[in-house]
C-alpha cells in the first residue's frame, strides 16, 4: 500500500511539475487517473483505497476543486474496476486496461461536469466549464492521451515486475 | 444490529456522511489550514520539477530550430535597432511628462504594488488552466488581482488565495473573461480565452475591428485589475456574419505555460 501511494505522488509531482512538457493542444493526460487505473488492476481494492484517497486529495487542493470530489471520482473507479474484474475481465490483459481507460475518462469528466454544476448551484466556488468546449474539444484530446499514458504505465508496471522478479499479481 | 453495521448500506451512508462533513468544513474554509501544509510540502518539490521542466522545453526547441536561428538572428537584429529608436523617442516623452507633471503640480497616484512570485506547479486537471504560485494573503495577496509576466504583459487573475500561495486563472482558461480595449483605436470589448494558448477579443458587430497587429491592453476593472497593462496583439476576424459580436483573435504576449516567475499586483 505504502508504495502504491508513492507512486501515486510521484506520477501527481510529475503532472504538476511537467505541465509544458505534458500538454499539447491545450490538454493534457490525466496520469493520476491513468494510474490509480493500472494500479487498481493489479492490486485488489483494500491496497488501493488509501492511494487513491491520497491522489484524490492532491488533485483536488492544487485544481481548486472542493476537497472531496476527486477522492470521491477516485474510491468510485477502485469499486468500479474491482466489480468489473470480478464479472468483465476473466483474464486481466492490455486491452482490458484500454477499455477501462477510454470508459473511465468519459466517466470522469462527465462526474467533474455534473459535480461543478451541482456545487455551483448549492453556492460553492467552482470553475464552471463550457459543455460544447468540455465535451467536443477537451474529451477526445484526454481520451487519446489517458491511453497513451495508461499504456505507458502498463509497460512500466510489467518492466518493474520483471525485474524484480514480483510474482504476486491478480488472478 | 449487526447485520445493519455489517451491511453495505451502513457503510455508504457513513462515506456519504463523511463527504457532506468535508465539503461542508471547505465551504466554511475551516480545511484551509490543513490545504496550506499540503501545498507547503509540496511547493519546494513540485517547483524544482516546474523550473527543470521549463528549462528542458527551452533546449529542446532549440535543438529542433537551428536552422531557422539565423533567419531570426536578422529579424532580431532590425528590431533591437526600432526598439533603440523607440526608446530615445520615449526618454523624450517621459522629460515632456515629468515637465508638464511638475508643472500641473499633480502627484501620481497610481503606483502600483507587486509582488514578486515563483511559480511552482499547475493545475493537474485539463478542464482548468491554474497557475500555482508561491505567494499568497501573507504577502497581500487577493482574490481578483492581475497577474503580469515579463514587461507587464497580462498573464491571468488570482482566482483562490491561501495564506502562502495562490492560484491564477490564466487568460488562457476557456471561463477567463478580462475587459479589453484596442490601444490605437479604441475598441473596448471582452478579451476570452480559448482554452488552447488562444485568445479572442469580443467587441460589438457595429463597431471597426481593431488593425492587425494592433497592441491589446487591459481595459482596468478595479485597483487591483488596473488599465493599460498589455495582453497581446490583434490577429484575424473569426467572427461569423450570424453572431451578434465579432470575434478576433488574439496572440497573446507570453507563453504562459512556460512561465517562471509572475508579478501580482497587491493592495
Amino acid at each position: 500500500m505504502i508504495v502504491q501511494t508513492l507512486l501515486i505522488i510521484a506520477v501527481f509531482i510529475f503532472q504538476t511539475g511537467f505541465p509544458a512538457l505534458l500538454k499539447f493542444g491545450g490538454v493534457f493526460p490525466d496520469l493520476v487517473l491513468a494510474a490509480i487505473i493500472v494500479i487498481s488492476f493489479a492490486n485488489p481494492a483494500r491496497k488501493v483505497v488509501v492511494p487513491a484517497i491520497a491522489g484524490g486529495l492532491l488533485v483536488d487542493i492544487f485544481s481548486g476543486m472542493t476537497l472531496g470530489i476527486s477522492v470521491i471520482l477516485f474510491l468510485a473507479i477502485v469499486f468500479i474496476i474491482n466489480a468489473a474484474k470480478k464479472f468483465l475481465f476473466a483474464n486481466f490483459n492490455f486491452s482490458a486496461i484500454l477499455v477501462a481507460v477510454f470508459g473511465i475518462t468519459i466517466f470522469s469528466d462527465i462526474f467533474y461536469f455534473l459535480s461543478a454544476r451541482i456545487l455551483g448551484w448549492l453556492g460553492f466556488k467552482t470553475f464552471f466549464v463550457e459543455t460544447k468546449y468540455l465535451f467536443f474539444s477537451v474529451l477526445p484530446k484526454e481520451i487519446l492521451y489517458n491511453l497513451i499514458a495508461a499504456a505507458a504505465l502498463y509497460l512500466l508496471w510489467i518492466l518493474a515486475k520483471f525485474l524484480t522478479g514480483y510474482r504476486k499479481s491478480w488472478k | 444490529m449487526r447485520r445493519i453495521f455489517s451491511s453495505k448500506v451502513f457503510y455508504l451512508f457513513i462515506m456519504i456522511a463523511v463527504f457532506s462533513a468535508i465539503f461542508f468544513l471547505d465551504f466554511k474554509g475551516f480545511l484551509d489550514a490543513p490545504k496550506n501544509y499540503t501545498i507547503s510540502f509540496f511547493k519546494p518539490i513540485a517547483g524544482f520539477f516546474y523550473n527543470a521542466s521549463g528549462g528542458g522545453i527551452q533546449k529542446l526547441s532549440a535543438l529542433f530550430s537551428v536552422g531557422h536561428l539565423m533567419e531570426q538572428n536578422d529579424f532580431l537584429r532590425e528590431q533591437n535597432i526600432k526598439l533603440q529608436a523607440s526608446l530615445s523617442k520615449l526618454a523624450e516623452f517621459e522629460r515632456e511628462n515629468i515637465l508638464l507633471r511638475n508643472q500641473a503640480k499633480t502627484a501620481n497616484n497610481e503606483e502600483i504594488n507587486l509582488v514578486f512570485a515563483s511559480v511552482f506547479g499547475q493545475s493537474p486537471v485539463s478542464s482548468n488552466q491554474l497557475i500555482m504560485v508561491d505567494k499568497g494573503a501573507n504577502e497581500g495577496i487577493s482574490e481578483g488581482a492581475a497577474a503580469l509576466g515579463v514587461g507587464n504583459v497580462l498573464v491571468g487573475k488570482v482566482a483562490k488565495v491561501f495564506s502562502s500561495s495562490a492560484a491564477i486563472l490564466s487568460i488562457e482558461d476557456k471561463t477567463s473573461a478580462v475587459g479589453a480595449i484596442s490601444q490605437e483605436k479604441r475598441i473596448p470589448g471582452i478579451l476570452r480565452g480559448d482554452g488552447a494558448g488562444g485568445l479572442i477579443f469580443e467587441i460589438e458587430s457595429s463597431k471597426e475591428s481593431p488593425s492587425q497587429g494592433e497592441k491589446v491592453i487591459t481595459a482596468g476593472e478595479n485597483n487591483l485589475f488596473p488599465k493599460g497593462f498589455l495582453i497581446g496583439e490583434a490577429g484575424e476576424d473569426i467572427s461569423i456574419d450570424a453572431e451578434a459580436l465579432k470575434k478576433i483573435r488574439v496572440k497573446p504576449m507570453l507563453r504562459i505555460d512556460a512561465l517562471e516567475d509572475i508579478f501580482i499586483v497587491s493592495q
